[in-house]
This record gives C-alpha cells, sequence and structure tokens, in this order.
C-alpha cells in the first residue's frame, strides 16, 4: 500500500457524497417547500463539509489510512439519514446529531491514539468494565421492544451492549496474540486436538458469561454476534477448524435448549421457517418486509415513496428493507457491496499489522463490522431468524452510531499505523 | 495467522454474495407472487388510489357497480357471486374482480399510459368498465334452478367460445362478505369454492362422448356394427354391470340409452393413447381459460389397466373433469367439430356501459371431423328424444344431450347433464352437475330444459 500525501481517491471519493446528500435535502425539500424546511440544506453541506474535515485530518494526521474506509461510512451513513428523514424527520435530525458526535468521535480517536499497543496492556480492565455494564444492564436495564438491553442515566439512554462489543474485541485481540503459544500449541504437539485449558480457561469463562448476560437481556442478536465474533477470532489466531466446529455444535446445542426453554425463541424459529400462517401475528415484520423489497424489484420505488409505516421498527432493525424497496435490487446490491468493500479492506489491512495484536484488533473490528450486517441482513431477508440488531451506519441508534464511528475511526487509524514505515515490519504467522 | 485471516475474509465476502443471491430472491424471481398477494397492503394502497372500473353482463346489465355512498354493489349477489366475485380492503379479491383486475385498474392499455401521468400528476386514477360474456340473467336463472344444492352449471356459446353463464352453488353474498366471512370458510359446503372451474368430478356417462369419438375417428365402420348387451361385460376377475341387459344395438342406440357394456368395449378396442389423445384434444390436462385458474381434468398420472380402462370409458375409475370441460365437449360437438377457446372478457370500455364491439374468437381447434361431430350430434338429438334425457325435450325445439350419473364414495351418483340447441344451429352448449342428486336424466334434464328455453326464447 503505496503512500499517497493528497489522498486524492479519498477526496474524490467524497464528491457523491456530497451530492447524496444534496440530492436528498433538494428532494424533500420540494416536496415539502416551505422556510422552515431550508434547514435541510444546512444540515446537508454542513454534514459534506464535515466529512471534508475529517479527509483533511487524515491528511495531515494518517496519510497512508486506507482511503475507501470514511467515504463508503459516509456513503451508508448519508443513505441511512435520506431513508430516515422519510420515515420521521425528526429521527432523522437527531439521527444528524449523532453522526456529528461520532465524527467528533472519530477524529478524536485518530488524533489520540499514536501507538495501539498500550490497549492490550488494560485488557483485564476493559472485560471487567464490559462484563460490568452487562450486569448493570441485568440488573437495572430498561426493557424496550421485549429485550431488557438499555441504561438509562437521566434523560440519556444507551445500549451498553454497543459499548462492550469494542472493549470485547481489545481483550480478545490482546489476549489470543499474549497466549497463542499456548492456544495455538502446534509446535510441541503432535496433537492437533490438545487443548491447553489454562490458555482457553479464561476465554471459556468471558464468552460464556457474555453470552449468557445477553441472553439473560433476551439480546439475542447481540448474543449471536458475540459468539461468530469469539468464534471467528479464536480460529483466526489458532487456524484450528476443529474449534470451530466444536464452537458450533456448542452453539447449536445451546440454541436447541433455548428453543425448549424459551417460547419466545420458538416463536422466532417458527416464523423464520414459515412467516405466512402467522402473517397477522408474530410473522408480520418478515412478511412486510418481504412486501417491500418485492414491491422494489429491480429499480426501486424511488426514494421517499415507499410507505415505512406498514413496516414496524423500519427505523432501527428494518431499515434495509426500506432501502431495497425504495432503491431496488441494484440499489440494495449497492448497499451490500458498500458493506462487503467495508470488511475485505478492512481484514485486508489487518493482514499487513505489524503483530499479532494490531492483526487481531483490526481483524476483529472488521469482522464484527461485517458480522452484525450480516446477522440483521441475514435474518431479513430470512437466512437466519430474526434478531433484533441495528444496521450498522444506517439504523436508527445513537449508541450504535457512536460506537461505530469510534470503532471505524480506530481501524482507520490502525491502517494508517500499520502502513507507516516507522511500523516494524515483522509478520507472524 | 495472515492465512487464517485472508481465509475468513473469503467466507464473509461469500456470506455476502449469498445475501446478494437471497435479495435476488425476493425481489426479482418471487416479485410477482408477492406483489399480488392479497396481504400486500401496497397492493391495497396502490388499488385504492384508483377508481376501479364497473362490471357489465353480455347486453350491458350491471354486475359490480359503485353506488353513491362509494360502495361496491353487486346486483347479483348469491347467484353470481363466483365469476364476478368480490373486492375487498382486508380479504382481497376473486372472480372477475381478481382475474381482471389490470382492466378494472386501468394498469394497461392507453388508460395504463394515462394513469401513469395521473399519478405524477396526483389526479384521480380510473379503470376500464369491463363487459363479460356472462348473461346475467341465464346466470341468475341457473343459480336458481340448483335451488341451494351443490353443482355447478356452465354455458357456453358453441361459435365463439363466449361463457354465458358459470354458476357455482351453494354461493356467496359479496355484498355482506366481510360480516359473514367465517361462516363461510367454516362451511362443509364450502360455499367459496368455485366448482364450475375448480370442481373435478367422475363425468360419468358424459364421458361417452369422449370415448365415441375417439372411436368413430377410428373405426368408419361402427356405425354398422351391433353390439351385444347381456347386461354385463366380463374384465380380468370382475364383470362391469350395465343398467339393463339392452340385447342387440348399435353405436347410436348404445348412446341414446347409456350403455356400458357398449362403451367399455369401445374404449378396450381404441385404447388408454386414442383415447388419452381425445380428451386431450377436448382440453384434457389443460388449463382451458387464459390467466384464469381453472383445474385440470385428467385420466390420472398412472397408465391405465384393463379393467381401469373400462371404466374410464364409461366415465368412472380414475377419470375427473371440471363441469366447465363437460360444456366445452359438448359445445365442439355443437360446433361441427370445431373447439372455439372459451372466454369471459368480452369488451372494456373507458366509461359508462357502452361497449364496442365484443372481441373476436380467440381461436378454434378441430378436435373432431365434421362427419364425426354429426354423428355424435344426431346420437345426442336421439337421447332427448327416445333415450335417457327425455327430461330436457322442449316442445318445437331440437335439443341434443346426453346424461350422465357419476358414481361417487360420497353418496349418491352425482348428476350430470350436458345439452345444445337448437340442434341445427346450436346457439347454447351446457353442462349441468348436481351433487350427489342420482341420476342426471331426472335431476340435470329440468334445468338444462329450463336454461335452453330461457336463454332460446331471450335471443327472439
Amino acid at each position: 500500500m503505496g503512500m499517497q500525501d493528497s489522498r486524492r481517491q479519498e477526496a474524490l471519493l467524497l464528491v457523491p457524497v456530497a451530492v447524496l446528500l444534496l440530492a436528498g435535502s433538494s428532494l424533500y425539500y420540494a416536496l415539502a417547500p416551505l422556510p422552515e424546511n431550508r434547514f435541510l440544506f444546512v444540515g446537508a453541506v454542513l454534514l459534506a463539509c464535515l466529512y471534508y474535515v475529517l479527509h483533511f485530518l487524515l491528511v495531515l494526521q494518517a496519510k497512508g489510512a486506507d482511503q475507501l474506509l470514511l467515504p463508503i461510512t459516509a456513503m451508508l451513513t448519508s443513505l441511512g439519514l435520506i431513508f430516515l428523514y422519510h420515515l420521521d424527520p425528526n429521527l432523522a435530525v437527531k439521527q444528524w446529531f449523532w453522526t456529528v458526535l461520532g465524527l467528533v468521535a472519530m477524529a478524536f480517536i485518530i488524533l489520540a491514539v499514536r501507538d495501539y499497543h498500550w490497549l492490550a496492556e488494560f485488557k483485564y480492565t476493559f472485560i471487567l468494565l464490559g462484563l460490568a455494564f452487562l450486569v448493570l444492564t441485568v440488573l437495572i436495564g430498561d426493557e424496550t421492544g421485549g429485550a431488557r438491553s438499555w441504561l438509562s442515566l437521566g434523560q440519556f439512554r444507551f445500549q451498553p451492549a454497543e459499548v462492550v462489543k469494542l472493549l470485547v474485541i481489545i481483550f480478545m485481540a490482546a489476549y489470543l496474540s499474549e497466549y497463542k503459544e499456548s492456544i495455538i500449541g502446534y509446535g510441541d504437539s503432535k496433537n492437533p486436538f490438545r487443548l491447553d485449558l489454562q490458555g482457553f480457561g479464561p476465554l471459556l469463562v468471558v464468552g460464556g458469561l457474555l453470552i449468557v448476560l445477553l441472553v439473560v437481556q433476551k439480546d439475542l442478536g447481540a448474543a449471536l454476534i458475540f459468539f461468530g465474533l469469539i468464534l471467528s477470532m479464536v480460529y483466526v489466531a489458532s487456524g484450528r477448524v476443529w474449534l470451530v466446529v466444536l464452537g458450533l455444535w456448542a452453539f447449536g446445542a445451546a440454541s436447541l435448549l433455548a428453543y425448549y426453554l424459551f417460547p419466545h425463541v420458538q416463536t422466532r424459529v417458527a416464523i423464520w421457517y414459515n412467516p405466512w400462517p402467522l402473517a397477522d401475528g408474530p410473522g408480520y415484520q418478515i412478511v412486510q418486509t418481504f412486501f417491500s423489497l418485492a414491491q422494489g424489484g429491480i429499480l426501486g420505488m424511488g426514494v421517499g415513496m415507499s410507505n415505512p409505516r406498514f413496516i414496524p421498527a423500519a427505523a432501527t432493525d428494518f431499515i434495509f428493507a426500506v432501502a431495497g424497496g425504495e432503491l431496488g435490487f441494484l440499489g440494495a446490491s449497492l448497499i451490500l457491496f458498500l458493506y462487503a468493500v467495508i470488511g475485505w479492506r478492512g481484514l485486508g489491512a489487518a493482514a499487513s499489522a505489524p503483530d499479532d495484536f494490531g492483526l487481531l484488533l483490526a481483524g476483529g473490528l472488521a469482522m464484527l463490522f461485517s458480522l452484525q450486517t450480516l446477522v440483521i441482513i441475514g435474518g431479513i431477508l430470512k437466512l437466519l431468524p430474526l434478531t433484533g440488531v441495528t444496521l450498522p451506519l444506517m439504523s436508527y441508534g445513537g449508541s450504535s452510531l457512536v460506537i461505530n464511528y469510534l470503532m471505524l475511526g480506530l481501524l482507520i487509524r490502525l491502517t494508517a499505523l500499520f502502513a507507516s514505515p516507522e511500523g516494524t515490519a515483522v509478520h507472524e504467522d | 495467522m495472515r492465512t487464517n485471516l485472508l481465509r475468513s475474509r473469503i467466507a464473509i465476502i461469500l456470506c455476502f454474495a449469498l445475501l446478494v443471491l437471497a435479495l435476488g430472491r425476493i425481489q426479482l424471481v418471487e416479485r410477482r407472487e408477492l406483489v399480488l398477494h392479497p396481504a400486500n397492503r401496497y397492493r391495497m394502497a396502490a388499488e385504492n388510489r384508483v377508481k376501479r372500473g364497473e362490471i357489465f353482463d353480455r347486453k350491458g346489465m350491471p354486475l359490480a357497480l359503485w353506488t353513491e355512498e362509494g360502495q361496491r354493489y353487486y346486483p347479483l349477489s348469491y347467484a353470481g357471486s363466483h365469476p364476478i366475485g368480490y373486492v375487498s380492503g382486508t380479504l382481497g379479491a376473486s372472480g372477475a374482480e381478481a382475474w381482471f383486475a389490470s382492466e378494472l385498474l386501468g394498469r394497461e392499455g392507453t388508460q395504463g399510459f394515462k394513469n401513469f401521468w395521473q399519478r405524477l400528476a396526483g389526479g384521480q386514477e380510473a379503470g376500464y368498465n369491463i363487459q363479460l360474456t356472462i348473461d346475467g340473467n341465464l346466470q341468475q336463472l341457473g343459480y336458481s334452478l340448483l335451488g341451494g344444492q351443490k353443482g355447478a352449471i356452465v354455458a357456453i356459446q358453441p361459435a365463439t367460445g363466449e361463457i354465458l353463464a358459470l354458476v357455482s352453488s351453494p354461493g356467496f353474498d359479496p355484498n355482506h362478505l366481510e360480516q359473514n366471512w367465517n361462516h363461510y370458510t367454516n362451511n362443509p359446503e364450502e360455499p367459496l369454492f368455485n366448482r364450475a372451474l375448480l370442481g373435478t368430478y367422475p363425468p360419468g356417462s358424459t364421458f361417452k362422448l369422449v370415448v365415441g369419438a375417439a372411436a368413430l375417428k377410428q373405426d368408419p365402420e361402427l356405425l354398422e356394427r351391433q353390439f351385444e348387451c347381456p347386461g354385463y361385460i366380463q374384465l380380468e376377475g370382475r364383470q362391469l354391470a350395465c343398467y339393463q341387459a339392452h340385447g342387440q344395438l348399435s353405436f347410436v342406440d348404445g348412446i341414446a340409452v347409456s350403455c356400458n357394456v357398449v362403451f367399455a368395449q369401445l374404449g378396450l378396442e381404441i385404447g388408454e393413447e386414442q383415447l388419452r389423445r381425445q380428451a386431450g384434444a377436448f382440453g384434457f390436462d389443460q388449463g382451458l381459460l387464459a390467466g384464469i385458474p381453472v383445474k385440470h381434468s385428467s385420466l390420472g398420472d398412472e397408465p391405465l389397466t384393463v379393467n381401469g380402462l373400462a371404466e374410464s370409458a364409461i366415465g368412472q375409475g380414475k377419470v375427473l373433469a371440471t363441469p366447465l370441460q363437460m360444456a366445452l365437449v359438448t359445445a365442439a360437438i355443437a360446433n361441427d367439430g370445431l373447439l372455439a377457446e372459451p372466454y369471459l372478457l368480452r369488451s372494456r370500455s373507458v366509461s359508462g356501459a357502452t361497449f364496442s364491439a365484443p372481441a373476436p374468437v380467440l381461436s378454434s381447434t378441430r378436435v373432431l371431423t365434421r362427419s364425426t361431430a354429426q354423428v355424435l350430434k344426431e346420437a345426442m338429438v336421439g337421447v332427448v328424444n327416445y333415450g335417457t334425457g327425455r327430461q330436457a325435450r322442449i316442445n318445437g325445439i331440437q335439443v341434443g344431450g346426453k346424461t350422465g350419473s357419476a358414481e361417487n364414495p360420497h353418496g349418491q351418483a352425482h348428476a350430470w347433464f350436458v345439452a345444445f340447441a337448437p340442434a341445427e344451429a346450436p346457439e347454447i352448449a351446457v353442462a349441468v352437475v348436481v351433487e350427489n342428486a342420482g341420476s342426471g336424466g331426472g335431476n340435470g334434464g329440468p334445468i338444462v330444459r329450463e336454461l335452453i328455453s330461457y336463454y332460446l326464447s331471450s335471443l327472439e
């Protein structure tokens, strides 16, 4: 990856984002040309400028950073804002402020993190903090939409599971890179199934606690994502396929248990298997999602032309159904492509990390981003049982958006650090 | 670690590719089905923007119209409930309201273009008014003649294929559908079920017309032959009984008295392949009405045994036919062997009840030679004049017909009667089936007589 001082590619790729924001605000202004709606243009121009500010920040402070991540992040966020405005203008305004906050968080990370190795020092602090958050949520959390996954601090509410994602990635990356000998253990053993319990013990405890806490909150989507994240990070660190198989087997057994224990899991599975008989009840959402997508066809109904009232939770978990209906197969595939590019570039950058911790950290971030996208869209398209998770960057949600910007900021910063000539280019396998 | 990482990267990209495939399945492959799904609120919202067209019968009598209060009103009520159907925000649509939705909603033709611009300009979209081939009075008469019994009537104009009546009984009240929906769906008599198009019954002796057509094609000397009916025919390991020992009789007599022995024997002589071929020419194993769901009539998927072939030849065994199918067999014979493709939509108009000239005959297929058709016609006239169908006789009008009493596992025989009139230049072909009513002549004959005399007198 060569160094490009001007980061021209990034600057050019932000142009379509600016065009999109302006087109979106013009469209909504044209639909309701009231003087009080002129703020739309201010919002669009301001946001486009802020993305360029971040771009110049990268030019000055992170020259070798990946040039696609920022424009794609900006593009997906802008699309999200456009759909949200159609669903509920108030939500879009709030999301706009969350985006600005996210950009501040991203800028902060890019400026503050000059070296990432110190993060590894605090791995136990981070994971204890993460577990504490989740325990707190179980004890005093609020219940919204069937899941007890919110913490309130006065007026301010947030979903701790979002923060915990970042903490878990740092912990896993640090732990796996530090104890990789006992975990990989190829060198001294001919037995591929040898498992060092001293090495694996803490991982099993932490992973088990995380998932149990999330299942108790009924946040099955987050549990699924954490499980996938831990499993794939263990695979990347150890290269042992049988661990993945074992993990999947354990997951299958646990799911079966959950199926028999919890009626709401049974409902989810029934909807997944065949939503049509339940179309008036619990299957309503997924069936309406299908109608919205089908209505879109190849080219879509057009931005602002769908009827969002047909899909419950359209602004959060089901924003992709709105996008697919309004943009059609071509537009929705393009969105999927953009998400895939983030995963591809992030994992590619991780592969060029000079050390294992960096590799696992960047890899974990990119992996989490992809997994979350796959879980929610897979649920919407009925490839997986539907679990309530947000679509990164596009769904409405402050905690989710800010944390995603924070994590993408860290990823961008890491790609710059990996590419810098000061980075010791010692690749370890 | 790098190798593992790059491997997992490939796995993730493959998962994204899978998402694109799943998306394509919904948005491209299953699209049509989902867009047309009755529970699709997008569809309903789009339909609510359009002033749906009204439906008229062949003479301009309204069958579905808007009242002053904006209610959809169906003047024929129960009698027209199956061919005209209903449209409801919560229950979807059926019958003509569903089959001709794209005309009624102005989605095609010049109205389609006009509505596209209306939609952009925010104006009122309007659909076409349509005219059906149905004769509203005949439809109503047919329904009342069935008197609430389970059954169906299909009447066709033989020369054009225009469907004059499509009765299914019991019907439902399309004007108060939503209140009665549960009652209708739980009713064991299935009032929502369109027996004329979707009900398949053993055709009984009416199927002897198909066997007769195949036999005449194969053996030109058939009319000279004498058959011997001792009251039964010996098959492999069993006897197939006839209604009585008819003694010496000709082919034409065999039709007139509906002799099972003659037709079982003919069935065995012509063989399965020829029989299936002739049935296929009449429309068996086909949809019959373009764009409208019709159950396929069939001789069964399995190859026939000797006994099965003999049973099929008298319309029992595995043979199942819809009332529409048997009406078509009759119409083709009445039309000198030409089968006119049946249809229901006669014409459309942008507004009002003045319709342009009816659509031309879609297509006609020769399914019998003119001479074969002539023989069958004469034999059917014999059925009514001196055979099993005497109850359908009308003074001054020569009717041709064929009775059937189809044995079935649900109780008494289904009464069948197929007929056409006037024999010298048929204006109407009709098929009647009354479930578990007993003999075809006794129960179907009077219905046929009333329908034909009413229809022919209405033409004068």
